[in-house]
Protein backbone atom coordinates (compact mmCIF):
# COMPACT_ATOMS: atom_id res chain seq x y z
CA UNK A 1 0.00 0.00 0.00
CA UNK A 2 2.63 2.27 1.14
CA UNK A 3 4.62 1.93 -2.57
CA UNK A 4 1.48 2.74 -4.45
CA UNK A 5 1.45 6.06 -2.99
CA UNK A 6 -2.04 5.72 -1.37
CA UNK A 7 -4.26 8.73 -1.54
CA UNK A 8 -4.89 8.69 2.29
CA UNK A 9 -2.20 10.46 3.90
CA UNK A 10 -2.88 8.35 7.33
CA UNK A 11 -1.72 5.12 5.67
CA UNK A 12 1.28 3.01 6.77
CA UNK A 13 0.76 4.01 9.74
CA UNK A 14 3.21 1.48 12.19
CA UNK A 15 3.60 1.32 16.05
CA UNK A 16 7.50 2.34 15.61
CA UNK A 17 6.41 5.59 17.04
CA UNK A 18 5.35 4.06 20.53
CA UNK A 19 7.89 2.27 20.85
CA UNK A 20 9.76 5.89 21.69
CA UNK A 21 8.47 7.90 24.85
CA UNK A 22 11.45 10.11 25.16
CA UNK A 23 11.33 13.33 26.34
CA UNK A 24 13.97 16.31 25.44
CA UNK A 25 15.53 18.94 28.25
CA UNK A 26 17.38 21.76 28.47
CA UNK A 27 20.03 20.26 30.62
CA UNK A 28 20.19 17.88 34.49
CA UNK A 29 21.54 19.77 37.40
CA UNK A 30 22.32 16.61 39.40
CA UNK A 31 23.20 18.93 42.46
CA UNK A 32 20.72 21.07 42.51
CA UNK A 33 18.29 21.14 45.64
CA UNK A 34 15.64 21.38 45.47
CA UNK A 35 16.06 18.86 43.01
CA UNK A 36 15.36 19.09 39.31
CA UNK A 37 12.11 17.95 38.74
CA UNK A 38 13.82 16.09 34.96
CA UNK A 39 15.43 13.70 37.72
CA UNK A 40 11.95 12.63 39.00
CA UNK A 41 13.19 8.20 38.72
CA UNK A 42 11.07 5.75 38.45
CA UNK A 43 12.73 4.07 41.31
CA UNK A 44 12.99 7.50 43.56
CA UNK A 45 11.61 11.02 44.04
CA UNK A 46 14.41 13.55 42.29
CA UNK A 47 16.70 14.53 44.74
CA UNK A 48 20.35 16.32 44.69
CA UNK A 49 22.80 13.25 43.17
CA UNK A 50 24.76 10.56 45.40
CA UNK A 51 26.65 10.90 43.01
CA UNK A 52 28.95 13.75 44.07
CA UNK A 53 30.45 16.03 41.26
CA UNK A 54 33.84 14.99 41.27
CA UNK A 55 32.85 11.10 40.51
CA UNK A 56 30.77 12.22 37.41
CA UNK A 57 31.75 12.90 33.86
CA UNK A 58 28.90 14.28 31.24
CA UNK A 59 29.60 14.93 28.22
CA UNK A 60 28.47 14.29 24.17
CA UNK A 61 29.58 12.61 21.36
CA UNK A 62 29.48 14.03 17.70
CA UNK A 63 28.33 11.55 15.79
CA UNK A 64 28.13 14.02 12.94
CA UNK A 65 24.66 14.04 11.77
CA UNK A 66 23.92 14.08 15.86
CA UNK A 67 24.96 14.36 19.48
CA UNK A 68 24.83 11.56 21.98
CA UNK A 69 24.88 12.72 25.58
CA UNK A 70 26.34 10.51 28.56
CA UNK A 71 26.80 10.78 32.26
CA UNK A 72 29.43 8.34 33.91
CA UNK A 73 29.75 7.58 36.98
CA UNK A 74 33.32 6.28 38.56
CA UNK A 75 34.71 5.13 41.49
CA UNK A 76 38.54 4.30 41.84
CA UNK A 77 37.60 0.97 43.71
CA UNK A 78 35.09 -0.34 41.13
CA UNK A 79 34.66 -3.99 40.95
CA UNK A 80 33.37 -3.70 36.96
CA UNK A 81 31.94 -0.68 34.70
CA UNK A 82 28.53 -0.98 33.63
CA UNK A 83 27.22 0.41 30.28
CA UNK A 84 23.75 1.10 31.31
CA UNK A 85 20.77 1.34 28.74
CA UNK A 86 17.33 2.20 29.84
CA UNK A 87 14.04 1.93 29.30
CA UNK A 88 11.87 4.01 26.85
CA UNK A 89 10.11 6.51 29.20
CA UNK A 90 11.76 10.26 28.78
CA UNK A 91 15.56 10.07 29.27
CA UNK A 92 18.50 9.26 31.24
CA UNK A 93 17.22 11.56 34.25
CA UNK A 94 14.19 8.97 34.51
CA UNK A 95 16.31 6.31 35.04
CA UNK A 96 19.77 8.33 37.34
CA UNK A 97 18.17 6.46 40.56
CA UNK A 98 19.36 3.04 38.86
CA UNK A 99 22.82 4.16 38.03
CA UNK A 100 23.31 5.78 41.62
CA UNK A 101 22.16 2.40 43.41
CA UNK A 102 24.78 0.88 41.42
CA UNK A 103 27.28 3.12 42.17
CA UNK A 104 27.04 2.96 45.75
CA UNK A 105 27.49 -0.63 45.47
CA UNK A 106 31.05 -0.60 43.87
CA UNK A 107 29.95 -0.03 40.12
CA UNK A 108 31.57 2.32 37.58
CA UNK A 109 28.33 3.20 35.53
CA UNK A 110 27.72 4.68 32.24
CA UNK A 111 24.31 5.91 31.31
CA UNK A 112 23.54 7.44 28.25
CA UNK A 113 20.53 9.35 26.00
CA UNK A 114 18.55 7.44 23.10
CA UNK A 115 18.57 9.66 19.81
CA UNK A 116 16.12 12.47 20.56
CA UNK A 117 15.57 11.69 24.34
CA UNK A 118 17.42 14.10 27.31
CA UNK A 119 20.40 15.85 25.79
CA UNK A 120 20.82 13.64 22.88
CA UNK A 121 19.57 14.84 19.17
CA UNK A 122 18.69 13.11 16.43
CA UNK A 123 15.53 10.86 15.79
CA UNK A 124 14.75 7.87 17.68
CA UNK A 125 15.10 4.68 15.56
CA UNK A 126 16.73 0.81 16.04
CA UNK A 127 19.91 2.02 14.08
CA UNK A 128 20.21 5.37 15.55
CA UNK A 129 19.85 3.64 18.97
CA UNK A 130 22.62 0.97 18.15
CA UNK A 131 25.02 3.92 16.78
CA UNK A 132 24.55 5.47 20.50
CA UNK A 133 25.12 2.57 22.61
CA UNK A 134 28.03 1.72 20.21
CA UNK A 135 29.61 4.66 20.43
CA UNK A 136 29.40 5.15 24.50
CA UNK A 137 30.73 1.50 24.23
CA UNK A 138 33.93 2.44 22.44
CA UNK A 139 34.41 5.81 24.60
CA UNK A 140 34.27 3.86 27.69
CA UNK A 141 37.96 2.70 28.19
CA UNK A 142 39.27 6.40 27.84
CA UNK A 143 37.37 7.36 30.76
CA UNK A 144 38.66 7.77 34.50
CA UNK A 145 38.73 4.30 36.77
CA UNK A 146 37.59 1.97 33.84
CA UNK A 147 37.59 -1.68 34.81
CA UNK A 148 39.42 -3.28 31.69
CA UNK A 149 38.84 -6.50 32.86
CA UNK A 150 35.56 -6.25 33.82
CA UNK A 151 32.91 -4.91 31.33
CA UNK A 152 29.22 -5.38 31.80
CA UNK A 153 26.37 -4.46 29.61
CA UNK A 154 22.82 -3.74 31.53
CA UNK A 155 19.46 -2.90 30.14
CA UNK A 156 16.00 -2.32 31.55
CA UNK A 157 13.07 -3.06 29.08
CA UNK A 158 13.85 -1.43 25.50
CA UNK A 159 17.47 -1.21 26.79
CA UNK A 160 17.74 -5.27 26.48
CA UNK A 161 17.96 -4.52 22.40
CA UNK A 162 20.88 -2.09 22.49
CA UNK A 163 22.37 -4.33 25.24
CA UNK A 164 22.13 -7.98 23.03
CA UNK A 165 23.30 -5.98 20.34
CA UNK A 166 25.98 -4.63 21.94
CA UNK A 167 26.88 -7.96 23.02
CA UNK A 168 26.69 -9.79 19.59
CA UNK A 169 28.92 -7.63 18.02
CA UNK A 170 31.13 -7.78 21.09
CA UNK A 171 30.66 -11.72 20.70
CA UNK A 172 31.30 -11.21 16.66
CA UNK A 173 34.64 -8.89 17.61
CA UNK A 174 33.20 -6.21 16.13
CA UNK A 175 32.95 -4.21 19.69
CA UNK A 176 34.39 -4.62 22.90
CA UNK A 177 33.51 -7.93 24.44
CA UNK A 178 31.46 -7.87 27.51
CA UNK A 179 32.11 -10.33 30.46
CA UNK A 180 28.26 -10.62 31.84
CA UNK A 181 25.05 -9.29 30.25
CA UNK A 182 22.21 -8.47 32.16
CA UNK A 183 18.97 -7.26 31.00
CA UNK A 184 15.84 -6.68 33.10
CA UNK A 185 11.93 -6.71 31.66
CA UNK A 186 13.94 -6.85 28.30
CA UNK A 187 10.83 -8.53 25.34
CA UNK A 188 11.86 -11.01 23.13
CA UNK A 189 11.41 -9.18 19.61
CA UNK A 190 9.37 -6.56 18.59
CA UNK A 191 7.53 -9.65 16.28
CA UNK A 192 7.00 -11.47 19.38
CA UNK A 193 5.29 -8.70 21.07
CA UNK A 194 3.10 -7.91 18.31
CA UNK A 195 2.28 -10.90 18.34
CA UNK A 196 1.38 -11.12 21.97
CA UNK A 197 -0.74 -8.77 21.80
CA UNK A 198 -2.63 -10.10 18.28
CA UNK A 199 -2.84 -13.49 19.36
CA UNK A 200 -1.97 -14.62 15.84
CA UNK A 201 1.41 -15.01 14.07
CA UNK A 202 1.12 -11.55 12.58
CA UNK A 203 4.79 -10.63 10.79
CA UNK A 204 6.57 -8.09 12.78
CA UNK A 205 7.22 -6.37 9.59
CA UNK A 206 3.74 -5.35 8.79
CA UNK A 207 3.89 -3.00 11.59
CA UNK A 208 7.28 -1.88 12.56
CA UNK A 209 10.59 -1.03 10.97
CA UNK A 210 12.15 -1.95 14.07
CA UNK A 211 13.13 -5.70 14.63
CA UNK A 212 14.28 -5.41 18.00
CA UNK A 213 15.02 -8.93 17.67
CA UNK A 214 16.69 -9.94 21.13
CA UNK A 215 16.08 -13.44 20.76
CA UNK A 216 18.32 -13.62 18.14
CA UNK A 217 20.97 -11.64 19.66
CA UNK A 218 21.04 -13.57 22.81
CA UNK A 219 21.52 -16.89 20.13
CA UNK A 220 24.39 -15.60 19.38
CA UNK A 221 26.24 -15.06 22.99
CA UNK A 222 27.55 -18.45 23.19
CA UNK A 223 29.88 -17.82 25.91
CA UNK A 224 29.14 -14.42 27.66
CA UNK A 225 26.64 -15.37 31.22
CA UNK A 226 23.68 -13.46 30.75
CA UNK A 227 21.28 -12.98 34.06
CA UNK A 228 17.21 -12.22 33.04
CA UNK A 229 15.58 -10.34 35.21
CA UNK A 230 11.76 -10.14 35.10
CA UNK A 231 9.17 -9.08 37.60
CA UNK A 232 6.56 -11.99 37.62
CA UNK A 233 3.41 -9.77 37.49
CA UNK A 234 4.59 -7.81 34.93
CA UNK A 235 1.60 -6.63 32.46
CA UNK A 236 3.86 -4.79 29.89
CA UNK A 237 6.50 -7.10 28.96
CA UNK A 238 5.27 -10.47 30.18
CA UNK A 239 6.86 -12.71 32.30
CA UNK A 240 6.57 -15.08 28.91
CA UNK A 241 9.45 -13.01 27.44
CA UNK A 242 11.88 -13.98 29.49
CA UNK A 243 10.94 -17.60 28.75
CA UNK A 244 11.19 -17.30 25.17
CA UNK A 245 14.92 -15.25 25.53
CA UNK A 246 15.63 -17.92 27.96
CA UNK A 247 14.73 -20.80 25.71
CA UNK A 248 16.39 -18.75 22.44
CA UNK A 249 20.19 -18.83 24.74
CA UNK A 250 22.83 -20.76 23.51
CA UNK A 251 25.11 -19.65 26.53
CA UNK A 252 25.08 -19.81 30.20
CA UNK A 253 21.63 -18.33 31.61
CA UNK A 254 20.63 -17.03 34.64
CA UNK A 255 17.03 -16.18 35.12
CA UNK A 256 15.31 -15.01 38.30
CA UNK A 257 12.00 -13.64 38.24
CA UNK A 258 10.95 -11.43 40.95
CA UNK A 259 7.39 -12.26 42.16
CA UNK A 260 4.42 -9.98 42.40
CA UNK A 261 6.75 -7.18 40.25
CA UNK A 262 5.29 -4.82 37.37
CA UNK A 263 7.42 -3.86 34.84
CA UNK A 264 9.23 -1.43 36.64
CA UNK A 265 8.79 -2.81 39.79
CA UNK A 266 11.65 -5.11 40.32
CA UNK A 267 14.04 -2.83 42.27
CA UNK A 268 10.95 -2.26 44.46
CA UNK A 269 9.82 -5.16 45.45
CA UNK A 270 13.39 -7.06 44.84
CA UNK A 271 14.99 -4.75 47.49
CA UNK A 272 18.41 -5.12 48.46
CA UNK A 273 18.66 -8.90 46.99
CA UNK A 274 17.78 -7.26 43.43
CA UNK A 275 21.19 -4.70 43.66
CA UNK A 276 23.19 -7.83 44.84
CA UNK A 277 22.22 -10.01 41.86
CA UNK A 278 22.89 -7.45 39.75
CA UNK A 279 26.23 -6.48 41.23
CA UNK A 280 27.72 -9.84 41.77
CA UNK A 281 26.96 -10.77 38.07
CA UNK A 282 28.66 -7.40 36.81
CA UNK A 283 31.41 -8.38 39.03
CA UNK A 284 31.99 -11.77 38.22
CA UNK A 285 30.99 -12.63 41.89
CA UNK A 286 30.95 -16.51 42.68
CA UNK B 1 5.51 7.13 40.48
CA UNK B 2 3.21 8.05 38.12
CA UNK B 3 3.74 4.84 35.75
CA UNK B 4 0.36 5.44 33.72
CA UNK B 5 1.15 8.38 32.48
CA UNK B 6 4.72 7.49 32.23
CA UNK B 7 3.73 4.89 29.47
CA UNK B 8 0.88 6.56 28.18
CA UNK B 9 2.75 6.22 24.89
CA UNK B 10 3.73 3.06 24.61
CA UNK B 11 0.53 1.86 25.71
CA UNK B 12 -1.62 3.45 23.04
CA UNK B 13 0.86 1.69 20.86
CA UNK B 14 -0.44 -1.11 22.54
CA UNK B 15 -3.91 -0.15 21.45
CA UNK B 16 -2.95 0.18 17.89
CA UNK B 17 -1.62 -3.59 17.79
CA UNK B 18 -5.29 -4.23 19.43
CA UNK B 19 -6.63 -2.80 15.98
CA UNK B 20 -4.67 -5.92 13.86
CA UNK B 21 -5.99 -8.05 16.26
CA UNK B 22 -9.02 -7.20 15.25
CA UNK B 23 -7.93 -7.18 11.78
CA UNK B 24 -7.58 -10.78 11.54
CA UNK B 25 -8.68 -13.56 14.36
CA UNK B 26 -10.62 -11.39 17.00
CA UNK B 27 -14.49 -11.90 15.55
CA UNK B 28 -15.20 -8.29 14.40
CA UNK B 29 -16.64 -8.61 11.57
CA UNK B 30 -19.61 -11.14 12.35
CA UNK B 31 -23.20 -9.50 11.61
CA UNK B 32 -25.84 -11.42 11.43
CA UNK B 33 -25.98 -14.41 9.28
CA UNK B 34 -28.51 -17.31 10.32
CA UNK B 35 -30.50 -15.98 7.08
CA UNK B 36 -28.79 -16.23 3.58
CA UNK B 37 -30.70 -12.92 1.55
CA UNK B 38 -31.97 -15.39 -1.56
CA UNK B 39 -31.15 -15.87 -5.40
CA UNK B 40 -29.85 -12.61 -6.41
CA UNK B 41 -30.56 -10.95 -3.75
CA UNK B 42 -27.52 -8.73 -2.13
CA UNK B 43 -26.43 -6.98 1.39
CA UNK B 44 -23.99 -4.42 1.65
CA UNK B 45 -22.98 -3.21 5.62
CA UNK B 46 -20.80 -1.74 7.71
CA UNK B 47 -19.47 -2.33 11.21
CA UNK B 48 -17.68 -0.27 14.24
CA UNK B 49 -16.51 -1.51 17.07
CA UNK B 50 -13.93 -4.32 18.01
CA UNK B 51 -11.83 -5.90 20.79
CA UNK B 52 -12.41 -4.33 24.61
CA UNK B 53 -9.09 -2.86 25.64
CA UNK B 54 -8.28 -1.15 28.83
CA UNK B 55 -4.75 0.36 27.70
CA UNK B 56 -6.10 4.19 27.28
CA UNK B 57 -7.59 4.57 30.95
CA UNK B 58 -11.27 2.93 30.96
CA UNK B 59 -12.54 -0.32 28.74
CA UNK B 60 -13.83 0.65 25.43
CA UNK B 61 -13.94 -1.23 22.21
CA UNK B 62 -11.52 -0.26 19.69
CA UNK B 63 -12.57 1.60 16.90
CA UNK B 64 -12.60 -0.64 13.87
CA UNK B 65 -14.19 -0.04 10.65
CA UNK B 66 -15.43 -2.86 8.59
CA UNK B 67 -17.40 -2.64 5.42
CA UNK B 68 -18.95 -5.22 3.51
CA UNK B 69 -21.47 -7.35 1.63
CA UNK B 70 -22.83 -10.26 0.30
CA UNK B 71 -24.64 -12.13 -2.74
CA UNK B 72 -27.29 -14.55 -2.81
CA UNK B 73 -25.69 -17.02 -5.59
CA UNK B 74 -29.14 -19.45 -5.12
CA UNK B 75 -31.55 -19.65 -2.32
CA UNK B 76 -29.42 -21.50 0.04
CA UNK B 77 -26.13 -20.22 -0.64
CA UNK B 78 -24.43 -16.45 -0.61
CA UNK B 79 -20.38 -15.30 -0.95
CA UNK B 80 -19.57 -13.15 1.55
CA UNK B 81 -16.57 -10.61 1.89
CA UNK B 82 -15.58 -7.55 4.51
CA UNK B 83 -12.80 -5.39 4.25
CA UNK B 84 -11.46 -4.13 7.24
CA UNK B 85 -10.68 -0.26 6.69
CA UNK B 86 -9.05 0.86 10.40
CA UNK B 87 -6.44 -1.97 9.61
CA UNK B 88 -6.11 -0.36 5.81
CA UNK B 89 -4.48 2.92 7.77
CA UNK B 90 -2.06 0.93 8.73
CA UNK B 91 -1.18 -0.74 5.76
CA UNK B 92 -2.25 -3.88 6.48
CA UNK B 93 -5.31 -5.19 4.22
CA UNK B 94 -7.30 -7.35 6.46
CA UNK B 95 -10.18 -9.00 4.40
CA UNK B 96 -12.47 -12.24 4.38
CA UNK B 97 -13.49 -14.00 2.08
CA UNK B 98 -16.13 -17.17 1.96
CA UNK B 99 -19.98 -18.71 1.63
CA UNK B 100 -22.62 -18.86 3.80
CA UNK B 101 -24.79 -21.51 3.90
CA UNK B 102 -28.32 -21.97 4.79
CA UNK B 103 -29.12 -25.42 7.15
CA UNK B 104 -32.58 -24.63 8.23
CA UNK B 105 -34.95 -22.10 7.73
CA UNK B 106 -37.99 -21.29 8.78
CA UNK B 107 -40.06 -18.55 7.43
CA UNK B 108 -40.92 -15.73 10.14
CA UNK B 109 -39.11 -18.64 12.70
CA UNK B 110 -35.42 -20.00 13.30
CA UNK B 111 -32.80 -19.43 10.67
CA UNK B 112 -29.53 -21.84 10.90
CA UNK B 113 -27.00 -21.34 8.75
CA UNK B 114 -23.32 -22.30 8.29
CA UNK B 115 -20.22 -20.38 6.77
CA UNK B 116 -17.03 -20.88 5.87
CA UNK B 117 -14.42 -18.06 5.38
CA UNK B 118 -10.53 -17.57 4.34
CA UNK B 119 -9.47 -14.62 6.32
CA UNK B 120 -6.54 -12.89 4.00
CA UNK B 121 -3.79 -10.86 6.06
CA UNK B 122 -1.19 -8.86 4.30
CA UNK B 123 0.96 -5.94 3.58
CA UNK B 124 1.58 -5.37 -0.21
CA UNK B 125 5.34 -3.73 0.74
CA UNK B 126 5.88 -7.41 2.79
CA UNK B 127 3.87 -9.58 0.05
CA UNK B 128 5.62 -12.70 0.81
CA UNK B 129 4.76 -12.75 4.57
CA UNK B 130 1.29 -12.84 3.65
CA UNK B 131 -1.37 -14.91 6.14
CA UNK B 132 -4.41 -16.63 5.19
CA UNK B 133 -6.70 -18.54 7.83
CA UNK B 134 -9.41 -20.38 7.57
CA UNK B 135 -12.41 -19.94 9.58
CA UNK B 136 -15.88 -21.81 10.07
CA UNK B 137 -19.26 -20.68 11.67
CA UNK B 138 -22.42 -21.49 13.05
CA UNK B 139 -25.37 -18.98 13.34
CA UNK B 140 -28.59 -19.49 14.41
CA UNK B 141 -31.18 -16.45 14.58
CA UNK B 142 -34.92 -15.14 14.48
CA UNK B 143 -37.11 -12.64 14.98
CA UNK B 144 -38.91 -12.11 18.49
CA UNK B 145 -40.70 -9.54 16.97
CA UNK B 146 -41.07 -8.91 13.49
CA UNK B 147 -38.53 -5.46 13.98
CA UNK B 148 -36.58 -6.89 16.54
CA UNK B 149 -34.52 -10.14 15.70
CA UNK B 150 -32.04 -11.83 18.12
CA UNK B 151 -29.01 -14.48 16.56
CA UNK B 152 -26.04 -16.24 18.24
CA UNK B 153 -23.35 -18.80 17.00
CA UNK B 154 -20.09 -18.99 17.35
CA UNK B 155 -16.98 -18.76 15.17
CA UNK B 156 -13.60 -21.39 14.98
CA UNK B 157 -10.51 -19.42 13.54
CA UNK B 158 -7.52 -21.61 12.97
CA UNK B 159 -3.86 -20.40 12.62
CA UNK B 160 -1.20 -22.78 11.72
CA UNK B 161 1.96 -21.66 13.11
CA UNK B 162 0.64 -19.78 16.54
CA UNK B 163 3.28 -17.74 18.17
CA UNK B 164 4.06 -19.27 21.68
CA UNK B 165 1.63 -19.40 24.36
CA UNK B 166 -1.13 -18.80 21.75
CA UNK B 167 -3.29 -21.45 20.67
CA UNK B 168 -3.93 -22.80 16.88
CA UNK B 169 -7.84 -22.14 17.16
CA UNK B 170 -9.56 -19.33 18.56
CA UNK B 171 -13.37 -20.13 19.50
CA UNK B 172 -15.44 -16.62 19.49
CA UNK B 173 -19.18 -17.07 21.00
CA UNK B 174 -21.01 -13.95 19.54
CA UNK B 175 -24.67 -12.83 20.54
CA UNK B 176 -26.49 -9.48 19.08
CA UNK B 177 -29.90 -8.00 18.59
CA UNK B 178 -31.10 -6.35 15.03
CA UNK B 179 -33.34 -3.98 15.49
CA UNK B 180 -35.03 -4.16 11.17
CA UNK B 181 -36.87 -1.38 9.86
CA UNK B 182 -40.01 -2.18 7.89
CA UNK B 183 -39.48 -3.55 4.12
CA UNK B 184 -39.95 -1.22 1.68
CA UNK B 185 -40.83 -1.74 -1.92
CA UNK B 186 -38.03 -0.12 -4.31
CA UNK B 187 -38.62 0.87 -7.92
CA UNK B 188 -36.74 -2.55 -8.89
CA UNK B 189 -36.58 -4.58 -5.60
CA UNK B 190 -37.86 -4.38 -1.66
CA UNK B 191 -35.18 -2.60 0.84
CA UNK B 192 -34.94 -3.20 4.43
CA UNK B 193 -32.67 -1.83 6.85
CA UNK B 194 -31.00 -2.76 10.07
CA UNK B 195 -29.00 -1.97 13.06
CA UNK B 196 -27.19 -4.63 15.28
CA UNK B 197 -25.57 -4.51 18.56
CA UNK B 198 -23.30 -7.55 18.76
CA UNK B 199 -21.02 -8.69 21.08
CA UNK B 200 -18.55 -11.72 21.15
CA UNK B 201 -15.98 -13.36 23.92
CA UNK B 202 -13.01 -15.20 22.05
CA UNK B 203 -11.66 -18.04 23.77
CA UNK B 204 -12.74 -16.74 26.56
CA UNK B 205 -10.91 -19.74 28.91
CA UNK B 206 -7.46 -18.17 27.93
CA UNK B 207 -5.22 -15.82 29.53
CA UNK B 208 -5.31 -12.72 27.63
CA UNK B 209 -2.38 -11.37 29.12
CA UNK B 210 -0.47 -9.53 26.60
CA UNK B 211 1.09 -5.86 25.84
CA UNK B 212 -2.60 -5.26 24.38
CA UNK B 213 -4.87 -4.81 27.87
CA UNK B 214 -7.84 -7.40 26.57
CA UNK B 215 -10.93 -7.24 29.31
CA UNK B 216 -12.00 -8.82 31.49
CA UNK B 217 -8.30 -10.52 30.78
CA UNK B 218 -9.62 -13.73 29.70
CA UNK B 219 -10.18 -14.03 26.02
CA UNK B 220 -10.85 -11.27 24.14
CA UNK B 221 -14.60 -9.54 24.48
CA UNK B 222 -16.00 -7.72 21.55
CA UNK B 223 -18.87 -5.20 21.06
CA UNK B 224 -19.88 -3.66 17.68
CA UNK B 225 -22.28 -1.57 16.32
CA UNK B 226 -23.25 -2.94 12.76
CA UNK B 227 -25.78 -1.62 9.93
CA UNK B 228 -26.71 -3.29 6.96
CA UNK B 229 -29.01 -2.53 3.92
CA UNK B 230 -30.22 -5.80 2.23
CA UNK B 231 -31.96 -5.45 -1.18
CA UNK B 232 -33.82 -7.87 -2.34
CA UNK B 233 -36.57 -8.90 0.28
CA UNK B 234 -36.41 -11.30 3.06
CA UNK B 235 -38.09 -15.23 3.59
CA UNK B 236 -39.24 -15.14 -0.21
Amino acid sequence: MCSLGAAAASACLTIDPFFFNGRAVDGYDFDADPPDPDLEGELEPAHPSRVPPEARVEGRLDLGDREVHYVYAHRADAAATVLFSHGTTWHLGRYWDRAEALWERGLNVMIYDYPGYGLSTGEPAEAELFENAAAVLELLPTLPDYTPDRLALYGYSLGGAPTYELAARGARGEAPRADAVITEAAFCSSEAMIQDGTFIDMPGSFLTNNPFDNCARIAELTDVPVLILHGGADSFVVPRHAEMLEAAATGEVTVRIVPGADHSECALVGGEAYWQWIVDFAAGAP
Amino acid sequence: MARGSAYASVRAGAAALGVVACAGALACAAPNLSRTVGAGNFELRGNVGGAVIGNLGPPVPLPMVYVGGRYGVRDWVDVDGNFGVTAATFGIWAMDVGGNFQLYRKTGGLAVASSARLYLLGDLNDAPKARAYPELGLHLGGPVLPWLHLYGGSTLFAQFRPPQGKPPALLTPFFGVEFLLPERQGRRRARQHGIAVHASWTNPWQDATSVVDYRPGYGALGVQLGYRARFGGLDR
